[in-house]
């Protein structure tokens, strides 16, 4: 620091030489304007969604997609098919769109792109409309989660155990599997399926895998419920 | 200037305050409790809909986003945004440089005692003087109708001559300059990590004049001023009898860098004056890595990184009122009440920015004498020379503008006390008591809890003020309870937290607009760090506050990025400017059209659309205030052709309007469609271009 308080008027004197050797001229400043990169699409939310089920629901029950990427700029439009939908801007990073029901009534692939005011357009990215059952099932939430060995877990009144499967994409048909058995399934709906579980299966101590399987064979990633 | 104060005494002599207190026992359960509250004031403000306007994966993507597309920019014309950046930097550098030469200089002029503050103190109040004076310069230089660019250059080159001439022997050199031995270097780790948000700050001030306040009035004032080479009085432009120096320091800058879009790197230079206050703060109080609690508590607020971006009043009064405050304090601290003339500059000049400005400096006055009275046997003539000083000092720096209103207006506090005013008294009221979230002891009891959840636009604001009240909520209550209720303040820590807490107040009950409570958060950060010292970290360091600090920095930094709310690198070819302009303005395609159509001498009103004054070019009317008020324009008007008659009548030939928001507020305009005796220039769905025939 002494260094710098003895050299200050040094350090000034720098700074119009600075100046001089970066002069920026008018007539640069003239020049046509400058090309901008194109925006990119990095990822979809969601990236697919079945025929006629929303998506992103909004208040006023309007579907929405967001889109993530870069060198997006205000004024820009997220396009389906080429397209454009109602888009607010959220940053060069993110946009939205209102999809109308219209745009995934039908199964398929729907491109989807942005456009800036500049008029570049991005690289596009599939949003997929799958038919019904054509989307393997989640598993969200187990209830319960944990069991205690040799005990039966959420007793029904008849002394069996019962099993609640909580997710999305559930078809008509579906079965809950305890480690790769079947179990007695009864369908709630798209968002949970209920199983009953053999007392033997409960008896020992381990992390059981847990997965539904849709009758097209689709099946969910496994969830694990801890027996004790 | 002779010391006229006696020793104080303290409010209970027997009770150790704040900064005296030891550690020891429980001392270090109420450090764990304060680390705990810190963590969980970060992450609820994360969880909540004011921090999650960016996550925290969304700041690192922005930041690597950013990377190619700056890298592009920065490259791309033979270098020409680095150049430009360089350039711009370098200027402002040599500027900041002439100011603080001449502040430095004239503090040396003062007696000894007069200037006895620790070194970046001294600098803070050099550099706020050098500011000032700037801003003043182009005040006297405007009435004299002499406000041309050679001149202003002239005015800061003859500062600095006459600052390195009052300096000229190596003892005052070195004087001037030994804050420089205070600087924490030690913390450069911190700044690396804050480097890339340092680097997206640096792009930011180098974007286009976009903010709503800036267009509608300040810069739009600036450009009038800039046109006529003076200072006239225009009604057209919002609180234009009001004081506003900020305004002519950022002019300064536009006239010295050459470039309106430059005139925001006067934040530099204020955002410098801040740093040094919060340096100033650390040494005035024992906590290990001090400056750097304080930088990253302020800076923990995305409001405060958005006012250094943009062309407000705000910045310009948080560095001087807390310069003034901290002076105050200072004299407390060091039994030295009298000591006036500094203190009563930078108040003055935080009084010259704006009238909230006057109502602060009002209040921290008042409980400074308060204090001294109460402390002191009381002698009247330690108050009188106090209130003397101060006042007569806060007149100097002010009267220029009261004298200007009342010149213009017939009341030195226009729209106060003027007939012509009344109905602009009263939207001001109505205004501010219409924002924020109601004035009930409950929203008052949450409202730090408040500010840090809530989304900024219910307080009218583009960004929260963040978590900073809250951890000082937090801090306060965890040291009320280690000292079991017997927390004693000796009368500089009383001032300061008074001084907070009536502000405060008046904030809640007038206007609440968040970027309204940035003038306080130095003086905050400073409770803070005595709440700190309280707590024993003299002996400890204050790691996880520290690290929690420094993650609301970033997010803060990153989230209030103009270059990241915009996708846009700062343009610097004109037709670069035209283009990032039509991106983040929706409404410069319009104006375009009605500076193309229209001579700058014909009339134009901006109906519902006041944002776009400072682009239009010639006289353009319709705000809120003023003589053509959107008030006049509606009073008795029943339709759609009464309007615009009454427009012709009072000579306007064009109109400028938003049809969204003319809708909304004027309910005799439609929402779509031709409007009567107007020929339709231009029209894009929101905006339409008229002329009226």
């Amino acid at each position: 620091m002494k260094l710098v308080i003895r050299h200050y008027p040094i350090a000034v004197l720098m700074a119009p030489l600075l100046i001089l050797s970066s002069c920026v001229t008018k007539e640069e400043r003239e020049q046509p304007a400058a090309p901008l990169p194109p925006p990119y699409i990095d990822k979809l939310f969601p990236a697919e969604t079945t025929r006629g089920r929303g998506f992103g629901i909004q208040p006023s029950g309007e579907s929405a997609i967001a889109v993530t990427g870069r060198g997006f700029q205000r004024g820009g439009t997220i396009r389906f098919n080429g397209n454009p939908l109602p888009t607010t801007y959220g940053s060069n990073i993110e946009m939205t769109a209102l999809v109308p029901s219209s745009s995934y009534g039908e199964a398929g692939t729907i491109q989807v792109s942005v456009t800036n005011p500049d008029g570049k357009a991005s690289n596009s990215m599939p949003f997929s409309v799958r038919g019904d059952g054509e989307v393997a099932p989640e598993i969200t939430h187990l209830s319960p989660a944990s069991a205690v060995a040799g005990k039966p877990m959420n007793p029904q009144p008849d002394g069996s155990s019962a099993l609640s499967v909580q997710g999305s994409n559930f078809d008509s048909g579906a079965v809950v599997y305890f480690n790769g058995v079947p179990l007695a399934t009864t369908y709630g709906g798209p968002t949970i399926v209920t199983a009953i579980v053999p007392a033997p299966l409960l008896a020992k101590p381990k992390a059981a895998r847990i997965t539904v399987a849709n009758p097209d064979k689709r099946k969910s990633a496994p969830a694990l419920l801890t027996i004790k | 200037m002779a010391d006229l104060g006696s020793p104080l005494r303290s409010l209970r002599p027997h009770s150790p305050t704040l900064d005296q207190r030891p550690g020891g026992k429980g001392a270090y359960a109420a450090r764990a409790l304060l680390s705990l509250l810190a963590v969980s004031a970060l992450l609820l403000y994360f969880a909540s809909p004011a921090g999650g306007m960016l996550s925290w994966p969304g700041v690192g993507v922005s930041l690597l986003s950013f990377a190619p597309l700056l890298a592009h920019a920065l490259t791309e014309g033979n270098f020409l945004l680095a150049r430009y950046a360089v350039q711009s930097f370098a200027t402002a550098v040599t500027v900041v440089s002439a100011d603080y030469l001449l502040g430095a200089g004239l503090l040396r002029l003062l007696p000894r005692s007069a200037r006895a503050y620790n070194a970046p103190l001294r600098a803070a109040v050099a550099l706020s003087i050098g500011a000032g004076l700037g801003g003043m310069t182009i005040f006297f230089l405007g009435e004299l109708h002499r406000l041309k660019g050679p001149l202003v250059w002239g005015g800061a080159i003859i500062a600095a001559g006459l600052g390195a001439l009052i300096l000229t022997n190596r003892r005052a050199w070195k004087w001037a300059f030994s804050f420089l031995n205070f600087l924490p270097r030690k913390y450069w780790w911190a700044l690396a990590l804050f480097l890339p948000a340092l680097m997206l700050h640096a792009m930011d001030l180098l974007t286009p004049v976009a903010a709503f306040d800036s267009t509608t009035y300040h810069m739009a004032a600036a450009r009038f001023y800039k046109e006529t080479s003076s200072l006239r009085y225009d009604d057209a432009l919002r609180y234009n009898a009001q004081p506003h120096l900020p305004v002519l320091i950022y002019l300064r800058y536009w006239l010295l860098l050459g470039d309106d879009s430059l005139a925001k790197i006067a934040n530099l230079e204020l955002g410098l004056i801040v740093c040094f206050l919060l340096i100033a703060e650390s040494r005035m109080c024992r906590v290990l890595i001090g400056a750097l609690i304080a930088f990253f508590f302020v800076g923990s607020s995305p409001n405060f990184w958005w006012v250094t971006k943009i062309e407000y009043m705000d910045l310009a009064l948080t560095a001087f009122f807390s310069g003034g405050v901290l002076l105050l304090y200072d004299n407390l601290r060091r039994n030295r009440p009298a000591r006036m003339v500094l203190p009563s500059v930078l108040l003055g000049l935080a009084g010259a920015c704006k009238f909230l400005g006057l109502v602060f400096v009002a209040f921290a006055l008042g409980i400074y004498l308060t204090i001294v009275w109460t402390s002191n046997r009381p002698r009247w003539s330690l108050l009188s020379h106090i209130a003397r000083t101060a006042t007569l000092m806060i007149v100097l720096t002010g009267a220029p503008w009261w004298i200007r209103s009342w010149m213009n207006t017939g009341s030195p506090v226009y729209p106060f006390f003027s007939s012509l005013g009344s109905a602009d008294a009263a939207q001001t009221l109505a205004q501010g008591t219409a924002l924020g979230l109601g004035r009930s002891l409950q929203v008052f009891a949450l409202m730090a809890f408040h500010l840090t959840v809530m989304r900024p636009f219910q307080f009218s604001d583009s960004y929260s003020l963040g978590p900073a009240l809250l951890l000082l909520e937090l801090a306060a209550l965890v040291v009320v309870v280690r000292t079991r209720l017997k927390l004693r303040l000796n009368a500089g820590e009383t001032f300061l937290a008074a001084t907070v807490v009536a502000c405060f107040l008046f904030w809640f009950l007038t206007g609440q607009v968040q970027r309204y409570l940035v003038p306080l958060l130095p003086i905050m950060a400073f409770l803070f760090l005595l709440l700190l010292q309280a707590l024993g970290y003299r002996q400890a360091q204050p790691r996880v506050i520290a690290a929690a600090l420094i993650v609301l920095a970033v997010h803060a930094a990153v989230l209030a990025s103009t270059v990241r709310s915009t996708g846009l690198p700062p343009p610097v070819r004109y037709s670069d400017k035209d283009a990032y302009l039509m991106s983040a303005l929706p409404y410069y395609k319009a104006v375009e059209h009605l500076n193309r159509e229209a001579k700058p001498e014909q009339r134009k009103y901006l109906l519902a659309a006041e944002a776009a004054h400072y682009y239009v070019n010639g006289p353009a009317y319709g705000d809120w205030f003023g003589q053509y008020s959107f008030f006049w324009l509606a009073s008795g008007v029943t339709s759609e052709e009464a309007m615009i008659r009454k427009l012709k009548g009072a000579g306007f030939e064009f109109i400028l309007v938003d049809r969204v928001e003319a809708a909304r507020n004027f309910l005799v305009i439609r929402r779509n469609g031709p409007l009567p005796f107007t020929e339709s220039l231009y029209s894009d769905g929101r905006y339409s271009v008229l002329r009226i025939q």
